[in-house]
């Protein structure tokens, strides 16, 4: 049986994870930076990417090393409702952590990644109004009183079902 | 934190929202900050693109004309102006056939749902040949030019309100929504005589008395069947009840559904079919909407070895003049000691049954809008032709009915034909 080929990411506090080539090949920044270099001991600086994000991108890639690579193109299933048990679970973080798997998974490049965390804070977004949104994300509200007073007026139709 | 996310990724977020939401609960998230305001904008433009690419149709016709002679264009998706709160078209055809018949009836589709309708009144036939001319209402900003040559007809520019269009796309996606579970119907639509070689397609209705109820309310959002696509053609919608829901107080499922079929010249048929074996209580309204020549039938087979009770409305409801309007309010209880068999619609009228009764006056300014029987519905038919092992309730109308209508455009005198 062949030997699983590791590979060497550092983080942006220098901090070292050796993981399963197939693992890093979740992300596709890193698989075609591994194409690219070929076979090499240099670790793979991440200075996106803290330890601790790292570590829970580890974790997802490692969870779900056998998935099938998902099309890029593929939106039909762009439903904020398919979330399996461990995922969700996954995505049980405070909201800078999710806020930063995002960051994470769109800068390495991990399509699953991004589409499960934009899904669950989706899914924080929905049935909410804009007041408990911004409540809930700490958004500022930016507009003038006269500015939300017109898109209030604007919105009149769908505002008073 | 939030602030952290480029646009790029709150778009993708919100994408996620939209597709989770309807159009007009998304809309409300406009006010949540300025960022979202614009993104929610280029959200929605994104989904119309994507998801609302194709089957956008302009319907040009009027219901004085004979049938057979309205056109379709397919016409690219609208783009969407957040500030002005919008949908703009702007590729038209370039080649219209000649109008021969007045007043116009516009009607924007998308698939086979009318989104929303506008009447072009008779009197504007006289309006000098060549002119452009605007037509301002509510929901509709159009410019049409009468050419010289011909009486074509040609559109300059068409702007449509985003509450008529999402509220149309919101029902339009419930009807194709795949969430629903078994309790739900299975609705197969298609073209008997596949005239104009359209697919079958497969709907799926939320029974949910309540949603029913309201899309019959809302004149948008009946079923609406794109003009084009009936003519000489028979439509069928096929009800496939899988799983009938609770059982009601009576011991007997009970399953309530509502449809309403625009339709010219056409042949309508509603067919509810179950293999149920247990008792089953349907209440079912089916309305076909359209001028003249039109003919309904409705026809409820079971296979049920148990007592069935059906209580059925069918009415046919159109412009003035050319309407008929039927309606079976009794409860036809038709015990069934032995397993009934399918049923085919009944060809022949039988004895008018049951009186006329007015269906829900309309809100649209169209001549297809619904009008009221004021005569006892002598064209009512309930028949049944096997009656032992058979249960058949049909109703058709040969249109010899006239009723009235209470739109104005409906009661319009066609000088021109």
């Amino acid at each position: 049986m062949a030997e699983l080929k590791k590979v060497k990411l550092t983080s942006s506090e220098g901090t070292e994870f050796i993981v399963d080539r197939k693992v890093a090949e979740k992300s596709v920044l890193l698989k075609n930076m591994l194409e690219d270099v070929g076979e090499s001991d240099m670790a793979i600086p991440l200075p996106n990417v803290t330890g601790p994000i790292l570590n829970k991108v580890i974790d997802y890639c490692t969870h779900h090393r056998d998935d099938p690579f998902v099309n890029q193109e593929d939106d039909s299933k762009k439903v904020s409702d398919d979330i399996d048990d461990w995922d969700a679970e996954f995505c049980k973080v405070d909201q800078g952590t999710l806020f930063e798997l995002i960051l994470s998974a769109n800068y390495l490049d991990i399509k699953p990644l991004l589409d499960l965390t934009c899904k669950t804070v989706a899914n924080m977004i929905k049935g909410k109004t804009p007041d408990e949104i911004r409540k809930t994300f700490n958004i500022i509200n930016d507009f003038t009183p006269e500015e939300e007073e017109h898109v209030r007026k604007e919105n009149e139709w769908c505002e008073e079902r | 934190m939030y602030s952290i996310l480029p646009n790029e990724l709150v778009l993708n977020i919100l994408r996620y929202v939209l597709k989770g939401t309807s159009f007009d609960d998304f809309k409300k998230l406009r006010r949540t900050c300025k960022q979202w305001n614009d993104l929610i904008a280029v959200a929605i433009n994104d989904e119309i693109s994507q998801s609302f690419e194709h089957g956008w149709r302009i319907c040009i016709f009027s219901s004085c004309q004979p049938p057979g002679q309205d056109e379709a264009y397919e016409i690219s998706h609208p783009t969407y102006n957040n500030l002005k709160g919008e949908f703009v078209f702007t590729k038209f055809p370039t080649d219209y056939k000649s109008i021969l018949y007045w007043p116009l009836e516009i009607w924007l589709n998308y698939d086979k749902f009318c989104v929303s309708s506008f009447s072009i009144k008779h009197d504007d036939y006289s309006i000098k040949k060549g002119n452009i001319i605007q037509y301002i209402d509510e929901f509709w900003n159009i410019s049409v030019e009468l050419l010289e040559k011909d009486s074509k007809f040609k559109i300059i520019d068409w702007k449509v309100k985003d509450e008529k269009i999402f509220k149309a796309l919101t029902i339009y996606l419930n009807f194709k929504s795949s969430i629903y579970n078994k309790n739900d119907f299975k609705i197969l639509l298609c073209t008997i005589s596949n005239f104009y070689n359209f697919p079958e397609r497969y709907y799926t209705i939320k029974s949910n008395p309540e949603l029913l109820v309201k899309n019959e309310e809302n004149r948008d959002s009946r079923i609406l069947v794109a003009r084009q696509h009936i003519i000489q053609t028979q439509i069928s919608y096929q009800t496939i009840i899988e799983n009938p829901s609770s059982p009601s107080a009576i011991g007997a499922p009970t399953t309530t559904t509502s449809l309403v079929i625009y339709a010219t010249s056409a042949t309508a048929s509603l067919i509810i079919s179950t293999t149920s074996t247990a008792p089953l209580a349907i209440v079912t309204t089916a309305s076909l909407v359209g001028p003249a020549s039109a003919t309904a039938s409705l026809i409820i087979s079971t296979t049920s070895t148990a007592p069935l009770s059906i209580v059925t409305t069918a009415s046919l409801v159109g412009p003035a003049s050319v309407t008929a309007s039927s309606v079976e309010p009794a409860a036809t209880t038709a015990p069934s000691g032995e397993p009934a068999t399918t049923t085919a619609p009944s060809e022949e009228p039988a004895a008018a049954t049951a009186p006329a009764t007015t269906t829900a006056p309309s809100e649209e300014p169209t001549a297809t809008t619904t009008a009221s029987s004021e005569e006892p519905a002598a064209t009512t038919t309930e028949s049944s032709e096997e009656p032992a092992a058979t249960t058949t309730e049909s109703s058709e109308e040969p249109a010899a009915t006239t009723a009235s209508s209470e739109e104005p455009a409906a009661t319009e005198d066609c000088g021109e034909c």
